[in-house]
């Protein structure tokens, strides 16, 4: 493992790298520091420009945005009172007062060295337990997979909004959008009618655009939100600066926050927004001053930028090695891979091990480019907030159309583009969330592929899914996790109401 | 003003959804693969979705009319107009693209959705026209994909 990571290190290091990481983790902080946009959107956004790109490269370059966007949040959380992202909520209850005491830049400070702490640590979680997963999970027959596949999409469907039945419809609707084109197995064509541009199916760039960047700006446009005039953000140049002190007197509680992040970063769907309640709350019961939380006490700030920083990295551990996407990110990760010729999975490693070893170790450098950049550039950022909403619409709109095109240089996908962002826009009236659905056209095949070859191994029996231990832990877990999360879910949304906001997909 | 149930709609296209998949799979899938055990041919996991589909709009349609667990979503034609303001010149820009190009119908929608916003800076007027031809540049020249 040393030598693949020396190698990784030697990989990483070009010009190109570099340049990709630090332009990747500006635009990730610029839309997790705007709010109602979100870094999953600058993601798929961003997804057809690393098509030409070399491969490590491109998804560093994603990585980037992905790891910006959890700290950009901060930004407007402490500064206007308004979280950039959902993942930033639980920053706004004590950094805002902060800021309002005169002690915005402490707040940034913290957040910023917070973040970059449990950036750093999940990054090394990746790089030191993706690879031993990954050996583990080569041990999986389809039965397996198939189970997984299952596990993955129903915690996802069932804390991703508000009900486990619309989670589980938007997965079932995403999966019947990935039966259209060739069968993989048979070689049958389904749902094509004699359309030509059907036989591939339909492009998940496409898909995604539609289900995130159009009901985004439809949104907008339904609430009138595009017409408001940003808040005047809490000046921090003349407030007081983070010390030492501050930094070693918070580190316990970074440190566990950390891990808090990297373990609900892994399971799939869990998502950086959970872990930065679950942090928050953490920090407050073993705080000597509960009191003081919610009047801006600076562990408030570090204990949940710590942990949503710590999911980022930690959440691509189940897509490189189970090929379960744990976010939307991560499954817009999937296309960025199959797009450079890679099948995420156990055997990614095996098959392009130096590709995942460079990615791997160019996400510990992400987050320090990530301090750098928030140290020297955070005058910018706090300005970033009072980008016109008319032009940013006008702009996602543009690249939106041009990036459904460019999937397959075809009209044909910015007309899928347009129906399914049509059709999520009333679907997210009906509050059925999107991630489901996008992690339903990931999963479906897998799930789909696995579950005939068990079929044919059992010769046609379900029970195979049962009498072998492994494929009946997941479903065990199925039933555990689903039933945790809806549980802690529920008591998240309670909390967000109090506070006047709602959680939903972590955007 | 149109007032509806969420989770009666959401079960109701569900099932709508669910039944219709169900019911295009002889239509859409015509061709018969022999495979190991007669249980898993092409047509398996689209049945298997749409019996998911149904059975998650009867949950929800169960969860709204049973145990009246739903809630309301008011649809305000007044506040969807820009919507609809906003998807018309949408679909306009994609129907012209293949016509006139990318760059002409880009610039053209750009100021439409800006009247449409009631936008009156000139100056965000010029930014996104020159946003529209930096696109273009980018995936013309930058990507080598060429646009309509």
């Amino acid at each position: 493992m040393f030598e693949s990571i020396i190698q990784g290190v030697t990989s990483f290091l070009s010009w190109q790298n570099l340049l990709a990481t630090n332009f990747g983790m500006l635009l990730g902080i610029i839309f997790g520091a705007v709010p109602g946009v979100s870094a999953d959107l600058a993601i798929v956004i961003m997804l057809p420009f690393t098509f030409n790109m070399d491969a490590i490269t491109g998804i560093l370059l994603l990585m980037a945005i992905y790891c910006g966007g959890a700290y950009g949040g901060s930004i407007s959380s402490i500064l206007l009172n308004t979280p950039g992202t959902n993942v930033s909520l639980a920053t706004m209850f004590d950094g805002y007062p902060l800021a309002q005491k005169g002690q915005a830049k402490k707040a940034l400070g913290m957040a910023l060295v917070a973040s970059t702490i449990g950036g750093v640590i999940s990054a090394f979680a990746l790089l030191f337990i993706a690879p031993v997963m990954a050996d583990f999970a080569m041990k999986f027959a389809p039965p397996e997979y198939f189970t997984l596949a299952i596990f993955g999409l129903s915690i996802i469907a069932g804390i991703s909004g508000k009900s486990l039945a619309k989670g589980l419809m938007a997965g079932g609707l995403g999966a019947m959008i990935s039966i259209v084109g060739v069968d993989a197995s048979s070689g049958a064509a389904r749902f094509t009618f004699g359309h030509y541009e059907l036989y591939r199916g339909l492009g998940l760039l496409p898909v995604l655009l539609g289900i995130f960047a159009l009901p985004t700006i439809m949104n907008k446009l339904r609430t009138g939100e595009y017409r408001t005039v940003p808040e005047e953000a809490i000046s921090y140049e003349n407030s007081d600066n983070l010390t030492r002190k501050d930094v070693k007197d918070c580190m316990p509680t970074i440190l566990k926050s950390s891990v808090i992040g990297v373990i609900i970063g892994a399971i799939p769907g869990a998502g950086a927004a959970i872990a930065a309640f679950m942090s928050y709350n953490e920090a407050k019961r073993s705080s000597k001053h509960p009191e003081r939380f919610g009047y801006g006490e600076l562990i408030g700030v570090a204990a949940p930028e710590a942990a949503n920083n710590a999911v980022t990295a930690a959440s691509f551990i189940p897509l490189l090695t189970l090929g379960i996407p744990g976010s939307v990110a991560a499954a817009t990760l999937v296309g960025a891979f199959t797009m450079q010729g890679m099948v995420v999975g156990p055997t990614l490693f095996a098959t392009h091990g130096d590709v995942l070893y460079a990615i791997m170790v160019g996400t510990i450098f992400v987050n320090l480019f990530m301090l750098l950049q928030g140290h020297f550039l955070i005058k910018g950022f706090s300005r970033i907030t009072k980008v016109p909403q008319t032009i940013l619409m006008v702009a996602l709109t543009m690249f939106c159309v041009v990036g459904a095109y460019s999937f397959n240089k075809s009209m044909f996908d910015v007309y899928i583009l347009l129906g399914c962002g049509i059709f999520m826009y009333i679907l997210g009236k009906l509050d059925v969330p999107g991630a489901p659905f996008v992690l339903g056209i990931i999963l479906g095949p897998l799930a789909e592929s696995n579950l005939k070859r068990s079929l044919v191994m059992s010769e046609g029996s379900w029970s195979i899914f049962v009498t072998r231990p492994l494929s009946l832990l997941f479903l065990v877990l199925t039933v555990a996790f689903t039933a945790y999360s809806v549980m802690k879910m529920r008591k998240m949304n309670n909390a967000a109401k109090e506070s006047g906001l709602e959680l939903g997909d972590d955007k | 003003m149109l007032k509806l149930k969420k989770n009666l709609t959401a079960g109701l296209i569900s099932c709508l959804v669910g039944i219709g998949l169900w019911c295009v799979i002889p239509i859409g899938i015509t061709m018969k693969v022999s495979t190991a055990t007669n249980a898993v041919g092409p047509d398996y996991m689209p049945r298997l979705i749409a019996i998911m589909l149904i059975s998650m709009g009867l949950i929800l349609i169960v969860q709204s009319v049973i145990f009246k667990k739903d809630e309301y979503v008011e649809i305000k034609f007044s506040q969807e107009k820009m919507v609809l303001y906003y998807l018309l010149i949408l679909i306009a820009m994609v129907i012209a693209m293949p016509v006139v190009g990318y760059l002409p119908a880009g610039l053209i929608a750009s100021v439409l959705f800006f009247f449409a916003f009631k936008e009156k800076n000139k100056k965000y007027y010029a930014i996104i026209l020159a946003i529209c031809v930096i696109v273009y540049c980018l995936f013309r020249f930058l990507l080598g994909i060429p646009l309509p």
